[in-house]
Protein backbone atom coordinates (compact mmCIF):
# COMPACT_ATOMS: atom_id res chain seq x y z
CA UNK A 1 0.00 0.00 0.00
CA UNK A 2 1.20 3.23 -1.12
CA UNK A 3 2.80 5.56 2.07
CA UNK A 4 0.00 8.42 3.06
CA UNK A 5 0.55 11.28 2.11
CA UNK A 6 0.65 14.38 4.50
CA UNK A 7 -2.56 16.24 4.33
CA UNK A 8 -1.72 20.30 3.39
CA UNK A 9 -2.39 22.18 6.36
CA UNK A 10 -5.04 24.90 6.40
CA UNK A 11 -4.72 28.67 5.97
CA UNK A 12 -3.11 29.42 9.88
CA UNK A 13 -6.25 31.25 12.41
CA UNK A 14 -5.49 34.70 12.58
CA UNK A 15 -5.00 36.14 16.20
CA UNK A 16 -8.72 37.30 16.37
CA UNK A 17 -9.48 33.43 15.65
CA UNK A 18 -7.15 31.83 18.41
CA UNK A 19 -7.91 34.46 20.77
CA UNK A 20 -12.08 33.78 20.50
CA UNK A 21 -10.83 30.21 20.67
CA UNK A 22 -8.57 31.15 23.87
CA UNK A 23 -11.78 32.66 25.73
CA UNK A 24 -13.75 29.50 25.24
CA UNK A 25 -14.62 27.27 28.52
CA UNK A 26 -15.23 23.86 27.73
CA UNK A 27 -15.62 21.09 30.82
CA UNK A 28 -12.73 18.67 30.87
CA UNK A 29 -13.55 14.80 32.31
CA UNK A 30 -14.03 15.35 35.82
CA UNK A 31 -16.58 18.30 34.62
CA UNK A 32 -14.35 21.81 35.88
CA UNK A 33 -14.56 24.36 33.07
CA UNK A 34 -11.36 24.98 31.89
CA UNK A 35 -10.60 27.95 29.13
CA UNK A 36 -9.16 26.51 26.10
CA UNK A 37 -6.49 29.75 25.93
CA UNK A 38 -4.67 28.41 29.39
CA UNK A 39 -3.40 25.16 27.16
CA UNK A 40 -1.02 27.26 25.35
CA UNK A 41 -0.20 29.85 27.99
CA UNK A 42 2.91 28.89 29.18
CA UNK A 43 3.43 25.43 26.90
CA UNK A 44 3.12 24.66 23.20
CA UNK A 45 -0.49 22.79 22.67
CA UNK A 46 -1.83 20.38 20.59
CA UNK A 47 -5.39 20.26 20.45
CA UNK A 48 -7.22 17.26 18.27
CA UNK A 49 -10.84 17.92 17.56
CA UNK A 50 -12.94 14.56 17.22
CA UNK A 51 -15.45 14.02 14.25
CA UNK A 52 -17.64 12.32 16.96
CA UNK A 53 -17.58 9.84 20.04
CA UNK A 54 -17.41 6.40 18.99
CA UNK B 1 2.15 8.96 22.79
CA UNK B 2 0.90 10.31 26.10
CA UNK B 3 4.63 10.37 27.45
CA UNK B 4 6.12 11.53 24.46
CA UNK B 5 3.18 14.26 24.39
CA UNK B 6 3.47 15.33 27.50
CA UNK B 7 7.45 16.06 27.18
CA UNK B 8 6.70 18.60 24.10
CA UNK B 9 3.35 20.35 25.90
CA UNK B 10 -0.09 19.99 26.39
CA UNK B 11 -2.29 17.32 23.78
CA UNK B 12 -5.52 17.67 24.46
CA UNK B 13 -8.60 15.80 22.49
CA UNK B 14 -11.50 17.74 22.40
CA UNK B 15 -15.08 15.86 21.34
CA UNK B 16 -18.40 16.34 20.75
CA UNK B 17 -21.18 15.01 22.46
CA UNK B 18 -21.98 14.85 26.24
CA UNK B 19 -19.76 14.83 29.15
CA UNK B 20 -20.92 11.19 29.66
CA UNK B 21 -20.12 10.35 26.17
CA UNK B 22 -16.59 11.82 26.68
CA UNK B 23 -16.16 9.94 29.71
CA UNK B 24 -16.95 6.62 27.68
CA UNK B 25 -15.00 7.33 24.77
CA UNK B 26 -12.06 8.23 26.91
CA UNK B 27 -12.59 4.65 28.87
CA UNK B 28 -12.96 2.67 25.35
CA UNK B 29 -10.09 5.16 23.60
CA UNK B 30 -8.80 7.64 24.92
CA UNK B 31 -5.50 6.00 26.42
CA UNK B 32 -5.17 8.54 29.46
CA UNK B 33 -4.82 11.81 27.25
CA UNK B 34 -6.65 15.05 28.48
CA UNK B 35 -9.84 15.52 27.24
CA UNK B 36 -12.30 18.48 27.01
CA UNK B 37 -15.93 18.23 25.77
CA UNK B 38 -17.49 20.49 23.64
CA UNK B 39 -21.29 19.70 23.60
CA UNK B 40 -22.30 23.33 21.74
CA UNK B 41 -19.39 22.58 19.49
CA UNK B 42 -18.35 25.92 19.89
CA UNK B 43 -14.57 25.84 19.17
CA UNK B 44 -15.94 24.04 16.39
CA UNK B 45 -17.63 26.97 14.91
CA UNK B 46 -14.85 29.76 15.89
CA UNK B 47 -12.26 27.13 13.93
CA UNK B 48 -14.53 26.87 11.12
CA UNK B 49 -14.56 23.54 10.69
CA UNK B 50 -16.83 21.36 8.17
CA UNK B 51 -20.17 20.03 8.75
CA UNK B 52 -22.56 18.61 5.95
CA UNK B 53 -24.30 15.37 4.66
CA UNK B 54 -21.61 15.18 1.42
CA UNK B 55 -18.34 14.95 3.63
CA UNK B 56 -19.90 12.36 6.30
CA UNK B 57 -21.58 10.60 3.86
CA UNK B 58 -19.43 10.86 -0.17
CA UNK B 59 -17.10 8.40 -1.56
CA UNK B 60 -13.53 9.59 0.03
CA UNK B 61 -15.41 8.47 3.94
CA UNK B 62 -16.25 5.17 2.34
CA UNK B 63 -12.40 4.64 0.89
CA UNK B 64 -11.46 5.79 4.36
CA UNK B 65 -13.93 3.73 6.62
CA UNK B 66 -12.95 0.49 4.20
CA UNK B 67 -9.08 1.30 4.99
CA UNK B 68 -9.55 1.92 8.68
CA UNK B 69 -11.94 -1.12 8.95
CA UNK B 70 -8.72 -2.87 6.95
CA UNK B 71 -6.66 -2.36 9.93
CA UNK B 72 -8.94 -3.35 12.33
CA UNK B 73 -10.90 -0.22 13.18
CA UNK B 74 -14.32 -0.89 13.30
CA UNK B 75 -16.69 2.46 13.85
CA UNK B 76 -19.21 1.95 16.63
CA UNK B 77 -22.02 4.18 16.87
CA UNK B 78 -21.84 7.71 15.97
CA UNK B 79 -22.30 9.65 19.78
CA UNK B 80 -22.35 13.25 19.23
CA UNK B 81 -23.08 14.87 15.79
CA UNK B 82 -22.46 13.16 13.04
CA UNK B 83 -22.46 15.40 10.02
CA UNK B 84 -19.56 17.18 11.92
CA UNK B 85 -16.06 17.12 10.71
CA UNK B 86 -13.04 17.20 13.14
CA UNK B 87 -9.61 18.69 12.69
CA UNK B 88 -6.17 19.47 14.26
CA UNK B 89 -4.74 22.37 15.93
CA UNK B 90 -1.10 22.84 17.40
CA UNK B 91 0.07 25.92 18.69
CA UNK B 92 3.68 27.27 20.29
CA UNK B 93 3.32 28.75 23.91
CA UNK B 94 1.96 32.27 23.84
CA UNK B 95 -0.85 31.20 20.69
CA UNK B 96 1.40 31.17 17.25
CA UNK B 97 -0.22 28.13 15.12
CA UNK B 98 2.42 26.11 14.01
CA UNK B 99 -0.01 23.39 12.20
CA UNK B 100 -3.36 23.55 11.41
CA UNK B 101 -5.89 21.19 9.69
CA UNK B 102 -9.44 20.79 8.95
CA UNK B 103 -10.49 17.31 8.18
CA UNK B 104 -12.52 17.42 4.77
CA UNK B 105 -14.53 13.82 5.12
CA UNK B 106 -14.88 11.21 7.64
CA UNK B 107 -12.04 9.44 8.19
CA UNK B 108 -9.29 12.43 6.65
CA UNK B 109 -7.66 13.27 9.80
CA UNK B 110 -3.81 13.87 10.92
CA UNK B 111 -1.68 11.02 11.75
CA UNK B 112 -0.29 10.84 15.19
CA UNK B 113 3.10 10.87 14.05
CA UNK B 114 2.79 14.12 12.91
CA UNK B 115 1.14 15.75 15.47
CA UNK B 116 4.39 14.62 17.39
CA UNK B 117 6.32 16.67 15.22
CA UNK B 118 4.45 19.88 14.81
CA UNK B 119 4.21 19.76 19.09
CA UNK B 120 7.98 19.21 18.83
CA UNK B 121 8.23 21.93 16.30
CA UNK B 122 5.77 24.19 18.34
CA UNK B 123 8.72 23.60 21.41
CA UNK B 124 11.81 24.34 19.19
CA UNK B 125 9.66 27.57 18.05
CA UNK B 126 9.11 29.22 21.64
CA UNK B 127 6.75 31.90 22.42
CA UNK B 128 4.68 33.98 20.39
CA UNK B 129 1.28 35.52 20.04
CA UNK B 130 -0.54 34.03 16.80
CA UNK B 131 0.13 36.94 14.26
CA UNK B 132 -2.78 39.67 13.22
Amino acid sequence: MAPRRERPPAQDPPAPVIEALGEVELPNLEGRAVRVGTLWEERPAALIFLRHYG
Amino acid sequence: MKDQAEALGNLVIVGQGSLEQGRDYDRTHGKGLAALVDSRRETYRVLGFTRGVASTLGPRSALASIRAASRGFVQSTTQGDAFQQGGTLVLAAGGRPVYFYRSQFAGDHTDVGTVLAKLAEAARRGEGPAPT
